[in-house]
């Protein structure tokens, strides 16, 4: 009789086709770029923060690796391999006598890939005068010192006077310049004794770029990249333990609080209203003020801090849910309230707790952060981007900003991308926005 | 023909873009409404009755838009009217009650608030004038110590007399027609009645139009004169309300009369028209019943054209029912 | 009504009760009283001195009333730090909080509802998306990394505001606060945006969500079926509706704002009694962390009673719930 096909479904659905309801999701996410955009985001950090120990460029927890002189180098910066360094003391004897007085020089110290004869020292003194000398320092060919970086002429007798250089104000030492070390000419005070001694530091030689310190350095020289991989490596994780416990344990309380009802109901709820009512801030506070510092102790406080919202969500479901007739109807055939409870009215209470735990994450993150910046989280040897924040929040007034805005850079996109998400979440599980 | 006519709907076409596509939702309506006249528009949900009724009144909004066609009030169109022009004629000229009394009334604001307002809008009255005015409406509509209840809150009332409250308001401007969206669907059947009085009172006393949408083929046999037939945003069959009762000539129709359970048939089967609306999505070309009609033929598959007879009586149909 | 203004005010004394419980169960029960309560640098000699007259060798539920006696006089305690009674210290820094949070909560407020109002009635416009968009940022931000932000565009790199510190103050009417002076202005400037711009995204947020969900409401088409105009249908019948929300909002928040302050305070180094109080944990002076809790609990209590009695003004429906019978 009908030629054409069967109509469907009212105006309100478009198909009459079955999709489980994860493709269901999965489809109606992917319809929002910036969504998926955050998702991609979050899925990196996840992968940084899980294979961090590999893919830092720097253990920044390692003190052998470390180098205190590298400190808040600038980003961009490269990690130079060390200079070598050479010493040398010089005796000038025979000023007082008649002749020609002499020069000798000892290597006494030398650090690094270098040989006493790696620089050539030559000192010669000037006719008619044997307070005044040429000095003459090179490399030699065999170049452990070559480019020469920094030449000092320490513990020179009082009064000595060089042609090139500067004086340190404070120590006997003279700066010179690796040019100036061509030559130049050095007056013994003329009440010098026989002999003169002095010594001639030099580093020098060529350095290797080991690495390049992508974000700069922070106080204590360690990489910031590596730094804060190794940060979010730490901040997720205690966060995404905390929600995970305080999702079970909640939602347990919120669905033995609807089922069994009563007095128990009245009993949990109460908790959680009063939860509920003050800040999260300051409960974590005071707890953490009572309980120590340590990981285990954030998680408890991160924990107890959150339970109460997905006790409430889980009841709320569960009390709409189980007035509904396929409850009944589950009762009737005889099955055990525990079945009725996992079975049935869990998997309706799912989609609003996931949404709530998603942006709970982002929440526990920026809460422990705080409490890290605040000194009150996590100990220093598990350091967290709060923490790394609040160690460069001194220098952000003397000039080296990057120490403390860069972490937090990577903490606001973590959860700024986790908050996209689980937004994007909300909007497709809450039937009421369905239209 | 728009002689003794207060309003001359012609191919409305109100349309709605989403996400799914364009839903099509008054597809070519026509209707004439004389004055004093009491107009049935009934169809099922989704038949576009009330899509019908808010594009008159102008309360279209995005995504929606009426794309085609006139509404003809008084010598305007104002499917081209802006919305000044509808400001100054919703509530005076034109008034609109709805479905769901409690949802209707503002519950933070009293009852005079509310009326006041409503006189203000268009008439600078004092407020003793405006509120005077509001105690001789309620009157109006049956409500006893007016002066208490215009204190009142909307939650202090029943549900009946929120909705009495509701046509008063729409009475204050005297206005030439009412748009009621299934103003008794929401209340019990005694109630019910008691409505249908006032309405009656009113077109009796006032000579309002009246254009009454409900799914509810009973009031309107009680209440209108004629009646349109509205079936997935196409209007299939028009006419006075006995005539069209009594010999439906539309299948749709025929199915919907027998649909209603009446007393003189104990014990039989109830009559159910087979399948569902179709979606009014990019519709198929044709006649929108076709799936569900039990007299289709072949060349159902055209646009079935509207086909006029006597005393007023239309039907879209191929193969319109003899008697 | 004053049947329900009863209850209200009997629940919130049962709530002051049940915390400080808490606490007295968390100090004397869990922790060890004696190390939070004597100063951890006392000798053994100094230790059971302080003991006996702390009453601690006495039994818990006569421990209990003292303590119970003794926060009704207003006595919790000296603090180890400062050696003042440690109420007396909170109190004296509840001022220069209660000014920030004031200020932050008026910025917030006058920057936040018309920008909720206007993306909640033009959702489709540009500017509206462009709000909604920022204030996802916006709520992303972690609060204290801002205040740093704040400090280092505000303070450092442009140089127009002090980086810290609380202003000159001013005693004028009576009360006494920097807020009469300019030099005050510019210090408060700073931290009380740290502290508005969280709020404000929250309310932008709140309203636009009320704002769309009541408009599509039938008595907003019914306003307009009635034919007013536009302004009106806005003004009164909208926003009075969102003023129920946007009140218990506010006034919830003015506790979060107390408690994010702890933050901001530190950071700009305002004297206030977050910074009391982080202050505090860090030497471990127990006194003062209590007697800042007393105080925090109460203010909440308050709060939440007040913003109850706000509620049930706006809202006739629940203030004649007592006195008539609905229908």
């Amino acid at each position: 009789m009908n030629a054409r096909k069967k109509s469907e479904v009212g105006s309100d659905t478009l198909t009459a086709e079955t999709i489980s309801p994860f493709r269901d999701v999965r489809q109606q996410y992917i319809k929002s770029p910036v969504a998926v955009a955050a998702l991609c985001v979050l899925l990196a950090i996840i992968i940084i923060a899980v294979t961090a120990p590999l893919i830092s460029p720097q253990d920044p927890y390692d003190l052998k690796v470390i180098d205190i002189k590298d400190g808040r180098l600038k980003p961009g910066s490269p990690k130079l391999s060390k200079l070598a360094t050479l010493s040398l003391k010089i005796s000038i004897s025979g000023l007082k006598k008649v002749g020609v007085p002499k020069a000798s020089v000892t290597p006494t110290n030398r650090s690094g890939d270098t040989s006493p004869d790696a620089v050539q020292i030559i000192l010669e003194p000037h006719a008619g005068n044997p307070y005044q000398w040429t000095v003459k320092v090179s490399p030699t060919a065999n170049g452990h010192l070559d480019p020469l970086q920094t030449v000092n002429l320490e513990r020179l007798p009082k009064g000595s006077k060089l042609s090139v250089g500067k004086k340190d104000k404070f120590r006997n030492v003279w700066r010179l310049s690796p040019k100036d070390t061509q030559e130049l000419i050095l007056t013994l005070p003329k009440t010098s004794t026989d002999v003169g001694q002095f010594r001639v530091v030099m580093s020098g030689g060529p350095q290797k770029k080991l690495m390049t310190y992508w974000l700069g350095t922070d106080d204590q020289g360690r990489d910031m990249l590596s730094g804060i991989f190794y940060g979010l490596r730490i901040s997720l994780s205690v966060a995404l333990s905390s929600v995970v416990i305080a999702l079970t344990i909640g939602t347990i309380l919120g669905l033995c609080a609807a089922y069994y009802g009563g007095r128990t109901d009245t009993l949990i709820m109460r908790f959680v209203d009063l939860q509920l009512s003050f800040p999260t801030i300051l409960i974590a506070l005071i707890l953490l003020a009572i309980l120590g510092k340590g990981v285990f102790n954030v998680i408890l406080a991160l924990v107890i801090v959150q339970w109460a919202l997905y006790a409430r969500t889980a009841r709320g479901v569960a009390l709409t849910e189980r007035r509904k007739e396929y409850v009944e109807s589950a009762q009737c055939l005889g099955l055990s309230t525990s079945r009725v409870i996992l079975a049935h009215i869990l998997p309706n209470c799912l989609p609003s707790l996931i949404v709530i735990a998603t942006l709970e994450v982002a929440g526990a993150i920026s809460l422990e952060a705080t409490l890290s910046f605040l000194g009150l989280g996590l100990p220093i040897t598990k350091p967290s981007l709060g923490l790394l924040i609040a160690n460069g929040f001194d220098y952000l007034l003397a000039g080296y900003p990057w120490i403390s805005i860069l972490p937090g850079v990577a903490l606001l996109i973590t959860v700024f991308a986790i908050n996209l998400v689980g937004d994007r979440l909300r909007d497709i599980l809450n039937p009421r926005l369905r239209r | 023909m728009s002689g003794n006519h207060v309003l001359s709907v012609r191919n409305l076409d109100t349309r709605f873009q989403t996400q799914a596509g364009e839903i099509r939702a008054v597809d070519g309506v026509s209707f004439d409404l004389a004055k004093g006249e009491i107009l049935g528009l009934v169809g099922e949900s989704g038949s576009g009755k009330s899509v019908t009724g808010f594009s008159i009144m102008g309360l279209i909004d995005e995504p929606g838009k009426i794309h085609g066609g006139q509404v003809n009030f008084k010598g305007e169109d104002l499917a081209k009217a802006d919305s000044k022009r509808y400001d100054r004629l919703r509530g005076r000229e034109i008034a609109m009650i709805f479905q769901d009394p409690m949802m209707t009334l503002n519950p933070l604001l009293r009852i005079d608030t509310q009326m006041i307002e409503a006189i203000l809008a268009h008439e600078s009255v004092s407020k003793t004038t405006a509120r005077q005015r509001a105690r001789d409406a309620l009157g109006m509509v049956g409500i006893s110590s007016p002066d208490e209840r215009l204190r009142a809150y909307p939650h202090q009332f029943s549900g009946g007399m929120r909705q009495r409250v509701v046509i008063a308001i729409s009475m204050l401007h005297a206005p030439d027609i009412i748009i009621a969206d299934e103003p008794t669907t929401a209340l019990d059947v005694t109630i019910q009645a008691q409505i249908l009085y006032e309405m009656q009172k009113l077109r009796q006393n006032h000579s309002v139009s009246i254009i009454w949408i409900t799914h509810d083929l009973s009031v309107i046999a009680a209440l209108a004169d004629r009646v349109c037939v509205m079936y997935a945003g196409t209007l299939v069959e028009q006419g006075p309300i006995d005539d069209v009762l009594d010999y439906p000539t539309h299948p749709y129709t025929k199915g919907l009369i027998q649909s209603v359970p009446n007393h003189n048939s104990t014990g039989e089967r109830l009559e159910q028209i087979p399948g569902v609306m179709p979606t009014m999505i990019n519709p198929d070309p044709g006649c929108r019943f076709m799936d569900r009609c039990v007299y289709a033929k072949e060349s159902c598959i055209n646009e079935p054209q509207l086909i006029q007879s006597t005393n007023g009586r239309q039907v879209r149909c191929h193969y319109p029912l003899d008697h | 009504m004053t049947l329900y203004i009863f209850r209200r005010f009997l629940q919130s004394i049962g709530v002051i009760f049940i915390v400080t419980a808490l606490v007295f169960v968390g100090i004397y029960v869990i922790g060890n009283p004696v190390d939070i309560l004597v100063s951890t640098e006392a000798d053994q000699e100094q230790f059971d001195r302080m003991v006996k007259i702390l009453g601690l060798d006495k039994p818990l539920w006569e421990q209990f009333l003292v303590y119970l006696s003794k926060l009704a006089q207003g006595d919790l305690g000296r603090s180890f730090a400062f050696s003042e009674p440690a109420l007396k210290l909170v109190l004296q820094r509840m001022p220069a909080t209660i000014e920030l949070v004031t200020v932050a909560m008026l910025m917030a407020l006058i920057l936040g509802i018309p920008l909720g109002m206007y993306a909640g009635l033009h959702p489709e416009k540009a500017v509206s998306k462009t709000i909604m968009g920022a204030s996802i940022v916006g709520v992303s931000i972690p609060n204290f990394w801002q205040g740093i932000m704040l400090i280092f565009v505000l303070a450092v790199s442009l140089a127009w505001l002090p980086s810290g510190g609380r202003g000159e103050i001013k005693t004028v009417l009576g009360i006494t606060s920097s807020l009469w002076t300019a030099d005050g202005w510019s210090h408060i400037i700073t931290p009380a945006i740290n502290l508005a711009l969280a709020q404000c995204t929250l309310i932008i947020r709140l309203i636009r969500a009320n704002v769309r969900e009541i408009a599509l409401l039938d008595y907003v088409k019914f306003a307009r079926a009635k034919g007013l105009r536009r302004n009106r249908v806005v003004y009164v019948h909208i926003f009075k509706n969102t003023l129920v929300i946007l009140i218990t909002v506010v006034g919830l928040q003015f506790g979060s704002l107390i408690a994010y302050s702890v933050v901001t305070e530190t950071i700009f180094s305002w004297p206030g009694m977050g910074k009391l109080i982080i202050d505090s944990v860090y030497i471990l002076d127990r006194p003062v962390i209590l007697a800042y809790l007393v105080i925090v609990v109460f203010l909440f209590v308050t709060i939440n009673l007040i913003v109850d009695l706000l509620y049930s003004v706006i809202d006739p429906r629940i203030r004649l719930d007592g006195d008539q019978g609905s229908s």
